[in-house]
Parts: C-alpha cells; structure tokens; sequence
C-alpha cells in the first residue's frame, strides 16, 4: 500500500478503499488533530482559569468553573498586580493587533503586485538563467533573519522609518516575497497556456489579457499566497523586536514573560485574542489555500 | 584584539580599589552631604534610554519623575526581555545612540570592549555610590583592572523556600542549610509522605549555570580564580557537588518535569503543595504569596550555604559611548537616580521594584530605609536578606568577562547530560572546565 493509494484511493474511484485503510487513515487523522488541537485547547482553557486553578496538579482540560477576568485584565490593561509580570502590556495589545493588521495587510497588497508580476513573468517568459534565478530567490528563504537585520536596520535609520510600521513592510519582503513567488509560479505553471493564445487570438493585448483572463482564474492562487504572507507577516518576531520597540503582537506577547516569571493566564488570554484575526482569514479562505497548495499533486 | 584585563588602566586593581571604596564609605558616613553630588549638568536635549519589559508603565512614571524635577527629557523604549540581548547588540553595533540602558550582567565587560558602553571612573559621585554598597557586590560592577563598567539595576540572592509546615509534619527541626542537609530533609518528606518530590529548582539549561555557582558556592568552592581560570576542578569537593545534584534528580527528589518547568510553574507548585524546597532567587516568595495556593502562606525564606556562600546575582544599568559632556553627565544623573538614590538620598527606583515584586538592591541602606520596608511585604525577613547580602552571598566577577557568555551557553547541556545519566560527575567537571577553556580561547558569541 503506498501513502498516495492511502490518501487518494486506488485507481478507480471512491469506494475502492478498503475497511482497515479507511481506519488507519481516520485513525490517524484524529490523532493529528488532536496532536493540533490539544495545545490550543490547553491555551483556551488557561484563558479562562485562575492561577490557582492552572497551578493545579493534574491540569484539568474541562475546568469545572470558568472566569473572564483574563481577558478583562488584558482588554483593561491591568494584568500586573502584585509580582506578576507587565502591568500595561495588556493595553497594548489591542493597538499591537491594529500595527500587525496593518502591516500585515499592506505587505499582501504589495507582494502580490510584485511577487505575482514575477512569477507570471518566470512562468510565461522564461529566459537563460531564469531557473537558477527562481532558485536563489528561494534560497533567500534559508538566510536567518539575524545575518542580514543589521544593513536594514542602518539603512531604516539613515532614512528614519525605524520604529514605524514601514520598517518592517519593507523588511518583511525577505521572507514574504520569496514565499509568494514560489506559490505563485507553480500556480501560473498549472494554468493553460491556451487561455491566453485564445485571448491573443481575440486581438487582447498582454495587459489586457492579464488583467481579463489571468488574474480571475489566478484568484485562487492570488487569495492562497496573500494568506500565507499575512500569517508570515502577523507571526514574526525579530525584525519587529529590533527595528521597532514592540509595535506587534508577537514582541508583544514575549513580554509577558517578564524579568522574574511569566502571567500565564493573561498571556492566555492575550494569545487567543490575538490568534483570532490569522484563524478567521484562514477560515475564510482555507479552501484556496488548500486548493493552491495541493495544485499538481494528482497529475 | 585581546584585552587584558589584569593590567589596570588607573593604576589600581581590583583589591585596592575595593578597599579605597570602603574608606570612601567612612567618609561617606562623616560627610553625609557628599553622597548627593549631581553634576547639573547644562543639557537641554532628550536622553535615549532602552529598558526590558519589566513594569514598562513604572518605569516610564520614574523616568518622567526625573524629568518633572528639572532634569533632561527621556525618550524611554522598552523591549522584551526574551531577545534583548540580540535587539541590543544588533541595535548598537548599527549605531544607534542609546545613553543609559539596561543590560544583562553577563554583557556588560564586552560591551565595553566593544566600545558600546563607557566605563564609569571619574563621574561625578561613582565611587561614593559603589563605597555605598555591599562589599560582596562590587566585583560584579568593578573589572579586574579597576574600571567601574556598570551600575545595578537590581539584584537577588538564591535562597531556600520551605514550608515551613511540611518540616514540621516530617519531623524536621532546623531549616536545611547546606546540600547534604538539604538531601536529608528531601528524603525525610518523602518518607513521611509529605512531599513525593519536595525538592524545586529551576533547571532548565539556561539557568543550570547559576546553579553551578550557587551549589558550588554552597559549598565553599571557588569556581574561577581572579583572571577567570576554571579552578572547580581542582577542588576535590566539587565532584561532591555533582554527585548530590545527579542523586537529587535521579532518585526522583526533585521531579522530573524540572528540567523543563518554568519559574511561574513552579511557584505554583509551591503555591499548591505539592514541593517543599524551592531554591532560586529571593524575589519568588513575592509570586507565590501572591498565588494565594493553599500552603502559599506557609512559605518561607531561609539562607542556603550554611557557613558558607550563596549566589548573589542582579543585572546591571550602563552608560552609552557619549561624546557630548553635558549630555554624559546628563546620562549619569539619570543612572544614579535609577541605580541609586534620587537627589533627596532615597531610594526611589529600588524602592518600586520592592513594592512590585521583591526586587532588591546591592546597598545596606537599602535594607533600613523605612520607605523601602515598607515597601516590602511584611513576609520578608529584611534583616536576614540584609545578612546574606553582606555576608552570606557573592558574586563571581568572571560571569561578566566578554568570553563568559560561551561558557554559559555550553552548562545546560552538560549539566543535562549529567542529570539523564548519560556523563559521570567527574566527566562533568572535566567537560565544564574544557567549556570554560574553550570559551577564554575562542572567539566570544
């Protein structure tokens, strides 16, 4: 039996998997989500318990009594009192979703402009080079992010952006644009050439047929690649940390742990609010990035 | 470029300076002006400061508490503690220009190196702050050579918490002191049923080498001589030391999970009742008071060492490369308020992270300020934290030698390695003393 017969049946179609393959792969379709699940549902639990009750022995996963002061604290800005970590983090946290929002959205915005003229141009006109070209773009993808952050961030003081949102717009694109050009060339590859001579042949010139005929069918792929941008973008760390002081969530939630220990109730609460923005759009659009991801596995 | 720094750039090394210090606080005691020197310095621009993540909304209230009494504006950034290292240094070595920031001890004598930092010598009213302090802390602000390169930020000592009504139900009379008392009274709790595993410690690989000192310093053993030579394994007891702390973990006296627990889990742990010891900085006894856990209220502080030492550790506050004089002494104005006493001789800062959370300062005064005991919730034994600050703690100069953050980085896996069973103790002393080599022979992180 070979993964793909487990995942996509024999050939034949539906029915043709047998009773023990249809077990071990639910079988371990459940274990998977849970393996998923089990630490976001602790994270939820941990929102709405007491220290006390998260301090307890044998954590209960079903609490027998829930409180919202978590989340209150964190939305009034009082999650310190006595010896426990940041007293005005939580205050922060809602603007720091606003800068991540806006960050975020202006990046996908900006990368599928350039990334999505830069795949369709690998895709359709490819030139000597071009393949080694696409190959070092995506080989920028290995470079950390701490060998290359020291130029940006004198350049972003020579120019005075540090500490503003465009540091890390502009910074971002190492790692974001990369991604989308990647994501985008394999989808343009899929996409019939035919289309496009036919809007040719109609007397469509190259813009045209761009905007008429290429960008509706490369939706899909256009909404699968924005997403990943946007949960690249919202869950980075670093270049945030140092080109700016805390201007989005994730430095945000790292200062929580403070010099002596960690509000983990309130950094519970924190993190659930602040992974409800990168859930919904992935809820919403989950079925283009499935789609775009998995374009050309059954060929 | 090496540096050496047993060759003293003002002609005075470490013991003399210490011992001008003290005379320095005699005088200090007869002239009581003196201590608030100012320079007033004639600067009308903004001061940059960098701090962590530690009640970031107090310390911007202090800062413009100094600003309000006449003195410069502070443009005040905060940044995680988690990765501040790294923001820091990538930060400076881009060139930006911070005056007065917080820094982790362990980085203060290569910041200087690398020319981030100024020392301190010859500001106006350093050495009546360092003859102002406990003689046990100045090593770890004055190098080898005599410079003065850092000032405190805070500082804690390791110290025993104990339920003090779990002794009393196992049977155990005095308080542990020293390591093999400690191993006695685990194994005590155990078999009374009390505790299944009493002992807590916080031994994740990043903290493993403050408990090397603390546990080593427990025993009386030097860990590094005045030029930061490895001198542990010289001492015979030092394998001793390993041998209590592979048992105490291999025969499930402090639970297994310790490896990997955090600080907050573990309060809670005490919190709960479910541990009896507790070893890690004073402070703690703050967060699980505060946990308000069924046995939070029978936990106590007691001095671990026995007649001998225990860590006393703190981060420090340094000053920027400031080429301007009115803006440096402008700077150092602000560095004493934060790091010592404000114009009026109190201790104003200190006594706000004794009010959040317990935090200390490296200063006998300190501990008999009425306003910062009353800071202090009445739980703390003031005057037995004042003792082990004076007497009963040290510092190890070498944890703030450019090459000692090579060092730190390697203990946690040897350690680990040792508590998993996978190196003898004597293999451990052998690979910490090679780290410590290597790390002094290497190019520094």
């Amino acid at each position: 039996m070979t993964i793909r017969s487990l995942f996509f049946g024999k050939p034949g179609g539906r029915g043709s998997r047998s009773l023990a393959q249809s077990i071990a792969l639910y079988g371990a379709l459940i274990v998977f989500a849970l393996w998923i699940l089990l630490p976001v549902w602790y994270l939820v639990v941990s929102s709405l318990i007491t220290p006390q009750q998260l301090g307890s022995r044998s954590f209960s996963f079903f609490p027998s009594s829930i409180t919202f002061d978590n989340y209150l604290s964190v939305l009034t800005g009082s999650t310190g009192g006595a010896g426990f970590g940041s007293t005005d983090v939580g205050a922060r946290l809602l603007p720091a979703i606003g800068q991540s929002f806006f960050v975020s959205a202006v990046l996908v915005v900006l990368n599928l402009l350039v990334a999505g003229s830069a795949a369709y141009a690998l895709s359709r006109y490819p030139f000597p080079g071009s393949r080694q070209f696409e190959l070092a773009v995506i080989a920028t993808r290995v470079v950390p992010a701490i060998a290359i952050i020291g130029p940006f961030f004198v350049a972003f003081r020579v120019i005075g952006v540090l500490n503003s949102p465009w540091a890390l717009i502009i910074s971002y694109n190492v790692f974001t644009l990369p991604l989308a050009i990647m994501i985008l060339k394999n989808y343009f590859d899929q996409m019939p050439r035919e289309i496009e001579e036919a809007a040719k042949i109609d007397g469509a010139g190259r813009l045209l047929t761009l905007w008429i005929i290429i960008l509706p069918i490369a939706k899909p792929g256009l909404v699968a690649a924005g997403v990943l941008i946007f949960l690249e973008a919202w869950s980075e760390f670093f270049y945030s940390l140092v080109l700016t002081n805390q201007l989005t969530v994730p430095p945000l939630l790292a200062g929580f742990q403070s010099v002596q220990q960690f509000n983990w109730n309130a950094l519970a609460a924190a993190t659930v609010m602040s992974m409800l923005p990168p859930v919904l759009l992935v809820m919403i659009f989950q079925r283009n990035v499935v789609g775009s991801l998995t374009a050309g596995v059954g060929k | 470029m090496t540096i050496d720094h047993n060759k003293t750039r003002t002609g005075m090394d470490r013991r003399s300076f210490l011992r001008g210090s003290t005379a320095a606080a005699l005088g200090l005691a007869i002239v009581p002006g003196l201590m608030s020197s100012t320079a007033h310095a004639a600067f009308d621009g903004t001061l940059d400061m960098l701090a962590w993540d530690f009640q970031p909304d107090m310390i911007k209230v202090l800062v413009e508490d100094w600003t309000a009494q006449g003195n410069a504006g502070v443009d005040l950034a905060v940044i995680p503690n988690v990765g501040y290292s790294p923001a820091i240094q990538t930060r400076l070595r881009g060139g930006d220009r911070i005056d007065l920031f917080y820094n982790f001890a362990y980085n203060s004598q290569k910041f200087i190196d690398e020319g981030w930092a100024t020392t301190l010598n010859g500001l106006p009213g350093v050495d009546d702050l360092l003859a102002d302090m406990f003689e046990s802390a100045r090593a770890r602000h004055v190098n080898a050579a005599g410079d003065i390169i850092s000032i405190p930020y805070f500082s804690a000592v390791h110290t025993l918490h104990y339920n003090e009504s779990y002794l009393a139900e196992a049977g155990i009379e005095n308080v542990p002191a020293t390591l093999a008392e400690i191993y006695d009274a685990s194994v005590k709790l155990r078999e009374a049923g009390v505790a299944e595993a009493p002992y807590l410690a916080y031994w994740v690989k990043e903290f493993c080498e403050e408990y090397l000192h603390t546990y080593l310093l427990n025993e009386g053993i030097e860990a590094f001589d005045a030029a930061g030579k490895p001198i542990f394994g010289d001492d015979p007891r030092t394998v001793g030391v390993f041998e209590w702390w592979q048992k105490m973990y291999r025969e499930g006296l402090a639970p297994s999970s310790v490896l990997t627990d955090d600080p907050g889990k573990l309060s809670n742990e005490m919190a709960q009742g479910s541990a009896a010891f507790y070893v890690l900085h004073h402070y703690f006894l703050t967060s699980i008071r505060a946990l308000e856990g069924p046995q939070s209220a029978n936990v106590k502080l007691a001095p671990i060492g026995g007649d001998n030492y225990t860590l006393q550790i703190g981060e420090v506050l340094q000053l920027g490369q400031i080429d301007d004089e009115e803006r440096r002494l402008a700077a150092w104005d602000l560095a004493k308020y934060y790091g010592w006493k404000d114009s009026e001789g109190k201790f104003t800062v200190f006594r706000s992270w004794a009010e959040a959370a317990g935090l200390a300062a490296p200063y006998p005064g300190f501990f008999t300020d009425p306003d910062v005991i009353a800071a202090f919730a009445d739980y703390y034994d003031l005057d037995g934290l004042s003792e082990i600050f004076d007497s009963g703690s040290k510092v190890v100069p070498a944890r703030t030698m450019p090459w000692y953050p090579d060092f730190q980085a390697r203990v946690g896996d040897v350690i680990h390695a040792m508590l998993l069973g996978q190196a003898t103790p004597q293999e451990t002393v052998d690979a910490l003393t090679a780290a410590a080599n290597a790390a002094q022979s290497g190019p520094s992180l």
